[in-house]
């Protein structure tokens, strides 16, 4: 068994922040005007990760269900509104949308995960539960909002190929049939090519940390695999989910379509 | 087949909200074709919009055969009352296809026919042989808009509703489509267009007469 390898102190990571002003050196040097925005941003890294990790700690040193069941609804909320806000367009009444696909695919995916396959003691310890389901949302985040983007931008673009197929008495899903298909497609191409080059552009971050903290390298690639799996079932039927969440939003029970509920989000 | 549309007293709001036509009144028979004329920015398409159900009236009775929008649910009314945008982008898929497509449709009562599709689309100057396998959306502007006003037309089992069908066509095809209109309408099928050619005045319906009081005559205004 390869031994693990020895913690950081404060002073390693101060020596590694050296490397943040060599950047901002480079910054000023070349006129970038990034000097400011590299601070704050190194800044804020320093100061959310710290937190996160009080946090974590805390919640992990308690065993009862209730903290590891509020921090991850925390956690899905936080998630389910990211996803919204990526994409390029708002829809009205899309937040229990969002929250409710997330609730039922990365929530339920994490229980059933933790339970069933890495079968933790007890089978709600945080300390699995909460770094897979981030790592699910994480990634199924991507998928999802990428695929929210195209189906609202269907509807705001190109409203007139929906709407002719409604006015010659296409039912919603019939309408929606197309744009449907392409934003699941679009939502499924990050996973897809994570999947295909994992381990020959760059080890995926997880396998990494686990290599690093003493995991013999196929135990670490199996739990990778695992969680990439995972969060392609999670984003596939996360994308169709909320696709059909937003439909109904979209084109209402008349069958007419609801452009008033999508709004283009300003730049920046 | 065909049944008389009725409109009574129909207010027609633009999609801001805005008041653009009051007490609309109309009545279709079957086989009967009418152009709606009137300046741009009347109301013409949002007309058509509301009478398909795509856009909702703040008042007035629209009646296919003594049924309403309700009675029919917006499926069915939309099989009976079909309409055609001015331009849409057609594809990816075949032209053979685009124009089965509403006939698998759970609205749809009648079984898609091939060789009326394609007698359609030769009578509107177009090669069925040529066409019938290539993506819509590689033919020309005036191609698909062929396209596109003969798959409502094959849809439509009461009255076809045409936003300036004939915008992108040369004079000559414009001659073809008004006598594949003729020939449709010998079958009880009405229609309904929108036109900027002159038509003699009983075959047209001119909005002017039903511009919403106070509404800037929209040459006038924006």
């Amino acid at each position: 068994m390869p031994g693990s390898v020895p913690g950081l102190d404060a002073l390693d990571v101060g020596l590694a922040a050296t490397l943040v002003l060599l950047a901002g050196a480079l910054s000023v040097a070349m006129g970038l005007g990034l000097f400011r925005s590299l601070l704050v941003a190194a800044a804020r890294s320093a100061v959310q990760l710290t937190l996160i990790g009080l946090v974590l700690r805390w919640i992990f040193a308690r065993t009862e269900i209730a903290f590891t069941g509020a921090a991850m609804l925390f956690m899905i909320a936080v998630a389910s509104r990211a996803s919204l806000k990526r994409a390029g367009w708002s829809l009205d009444g899309a937040a229990p949308g969002a929250f409710g696909t997330l609730a039922v695919t990365a929530g339920a995916t994490a229980i059933a995960a933790s339970a069933l396959l890495i079968q933790a003691d007890p089978w709600h310890r945080a300390q699995v539960m909460i770094p897979i389901l981030g790592m699910l949302l994480g990634n199924a985040l991507t998928g999802i909002s990428l695929s929210l983007d195209s189906l609202l931008g269907a509807f705001a673009e190109e409203k007139e190929r929906v709407e002719a197929e409604l006015a010659l008495g296409a039912s919603r899903w019939e309408a929606a049939r197309a744009p449907l298909r392409r934003a699941v497609r679009r939502g499924l191409t990050p996973i897809i090519n994570a999947m295909t080059v994992a381990g020959l552009v760059s080890l995926p971050g997880m396998m990494t940390g686990q290599i690093l903290a003493g995991a013999e390298p196929l135990d670490a690639v199996r739990y990778q695999l695992l969680i990439l799996f995972l969060i392609a079932g999670v984003t596939a039927v996360g994308c169709v989910l909320l696709g059909a969440f937003a439909m109904t939003r979209l084109i209402d029970d008349e069958l007419r379509i609801r452009s008033d509920r999508i709004r283009a989000r300003g730049e920046g | 087949m065909g049944e008389t549309l009725e409109v009574r007293g129909l207010d027609v709001d633009a999609p801001d909200g805005a008041a653009l036509l009051r007490g609309v009144r109309l009545t279709l028979d079957p086989g009967e074709e009418r152009s709606v004329v009137g300046r741009s920015g009347l109301g013409k398409s949002t007309l058509l919009r509301t009478l398909a159900g795509l856009h909702v009236a703040p008042g007035g009775a629209v009646r296919l055969g003594g049924r309403s929008f309700g009675d029919e649910g917006p499926a069915r009314w939309r099989r009976r009352i079909a309409y055609a945008h001015q331009a849409v982008p057609l594809g990816p898929d075949s032209v053979g296809h685009t124009l089965a497509r509403p006939f698998a449709y759970a609205s749809s009562r009648e079984r898609f026919v091939e060789a009326r599709a394609r007698e359609g689309l030769r009578a509107l100057g177009l090669d069925d042989e040529a066409l019938w396998e290539r993506d819509a959306g590689s033919l020309s502007v005036g191609e698909q808009q062929r396209v596109h006003v003969l798959r409502a037309l094959l849809v439509a089992e009461d009255v076809a509703l045409l936003d300036e069908p004939d915008a992108a066509l040369d004079v000559e095809t414009v001659a073809l489509l008004d006598s594949y209109l003729t020939e449709r309408r010998r079958t009880g099928l009405s229609v309904l267009r929108i036109s900027h050619r002159p038509a003699p005045e009983a075959r047209t319906l001119d909005l002017e007469a039903f511009r919403a009081p106070g509404r800037s005559r929209p040459m006038d205004g924006a």
